[in-house]
């Protein structure tokens, strides 16, 4: 039988670096917002059409889930969100992609050939 | 102007603007996208001092793209029975051209402003796509526009084939760009959609394919309905007075073949068009529904 989360993989790179940014616990929309664009040194931003539009299709999915209301010490209400275990393990296969992909580069010895800079 | 005025501000303005969104997506988000957006002009604010131009064009093109995508999405969430009652009465009211085309015009107007105010009111249950089913996805997308084409053909080609032809009438320049413009529009919407579920622009050229031969066998099947009918049109063309005159002042030699002649021609080239563009528009539409999938 096909696992379930696979069917979500490969992910878009919102999506992706949405659960990126919950595996490290309950964040919400603004923190997730902050959290992606230092995951990705900037490169990537998310708006808050690209990021709700996600979070509602996450949802849906079930891939996160709704953390509730918190009141943040600037005495603000803000929803949280969390990932779901089939997030978990959706995110964990596309993880798994990413490496074996770069893996695949590594033994044909693409990464010179590119001139990639690997360097974080 | 303080700071927390201009950001309370700036969050109104803001806040109009989404509510452009699906009523319900405007339920579900609206108070969270606004926090967001008043976060982020907050930081902006104080580490920069200011709030420059690309802030607000960023937010706002990112918020427009979002809104186009979710509109889409809720106008497939629509109950299909919706959808037919709502062709059903566009291809009613565009009968009544022949009768009034202002008249039918005002009628079009009327009959969608009153549609969209109901989308946008009533919150419809999720039609969902089974995930097992994702790989014929063209063919429930290409099925379901080819049958609300053919529901738009249908009566259309009827009118058209059993009143009198004069193509160089003005009433017929509101159904011509009816069809003009319907036609590509469904085709290209059935290609988007398919390729928005599947992020395959493969399924996208499939379904406006479909979309295009299912259109293309309408006109055909009604053409042949209309040839077994065609003893009652002629008769009745030959008892109108005006459509005499009309054949009296064209080049053809009989009434039934100056019904038939330009019909049936039209018939043969709009058939043709739409399997040539239907892929080329379901191509197009895929490749746009799956760009869209991947924001």
């Amino acid at each position: 039988m096909k696992n379930l989360s696979s069917e979500l993989i490969p992910l878009t790179p919102a999506v992706f670096y949405i659960l990126l940014s919950l595996a490290r616990g309950e964040l919400h929309g603004y923190e997730i917002m902050k959290q992606v664009r230092h995951d990705t040194q900037g490169r990537v931003k998310l708006g808050n059409g690209t990021l709700y539009g996600s979070l509602k299709r996450m949802l849906s999915d079930k891939l996160i889930q709704d953390a509730g209301d918190k009141i943040d010490p600037d005495n603000t209400r803000r929803k949280y969100y969390k990932l779901t275990p089939k997030g978990r393990k959706t995110l964990n296969a596309e993880m798994k992609r990413y490496i074996e992909t770069v893996e695949i580069i590594k033994h044909r010895e693409l990464i010179p050939a590119l001139d990639l800079d690997l360097s974080l | 102007m303080n700071k927390n005025q201009q950001i309370e501000l700036a969050a109104q303005f803001y806040s109009l603007l989404i509510r452009l969104y699906p009523k319900k997506y405007v339920q579900t988000f609206h108070a969270e996208m606004v926090q967001t957006f008043k976060d982020n002009y907050r930081d902006l604010l104080e580490s920069e001092g200011k709030v420059g131009l690309q802030f607000w064009v960023e937010f706002i093109s990112d918020d427009l793209k979002g809104i186009g995508r979710e509109q889409v999405v809720s106008f497939m969430k629509i109950p299909l029975v919706l959808l037919i009652v709502f062709c059903l009465l566009i291809s009613s009211t565009v009968m009544t051209i022949r009768i009034s085309p202002v008249f039918m015009v005002i009628m079009l107007t009327v009959i969608v402003i009153t549609t969209l105010f109901f989308i946008k009111k009533l919150s419809f249950p999720v039609r969902k796509t089974s995930k097992k089913s994702a790989k014929k996805i063209w063919l429930k997308h290409g099925f379901f526009y080819g049958m609300l084409l053919g529901l738009f053909i249908l009566p259309m080609n009827t009118v058209n084939m059993l009143t009198i032809q004069d193509v160089l009438s003005y009433q017929s320049v509101p159904l011509g760009i009816l069809f003009l413009a319907g036609m590509p529009l469904l085709v290209i919407l059935s290609g988007y959609t398919a390729g928005l579920w599947s992020k395959d622009t493969k399924q996208g050229l499939f379904s406006g394919l479909l979309t295009a031969s299912i259109g293309a066998g309408f006109i055909v099947v009604s053409t042949i309905i209309l040839m077994l009918v065609w003893e009652m049109a002629s008769t009745n063309a030959s008892s109108v007075s005006y459509m005499v005159g009309s054949w009296q002042n064209n080049l053809e030699s009989t009434v039934p073949h100056f019904q038939w002649s330009p019909n049936l021609s039209a018939n043969v080239v709009s058939t043709i068009i739409m399997l040539i563009f239907g892929a080329v528009l379901g191509a197009i539409g895929g490749f746009i529904g799956k760009k869209s999938a991947k924001l």
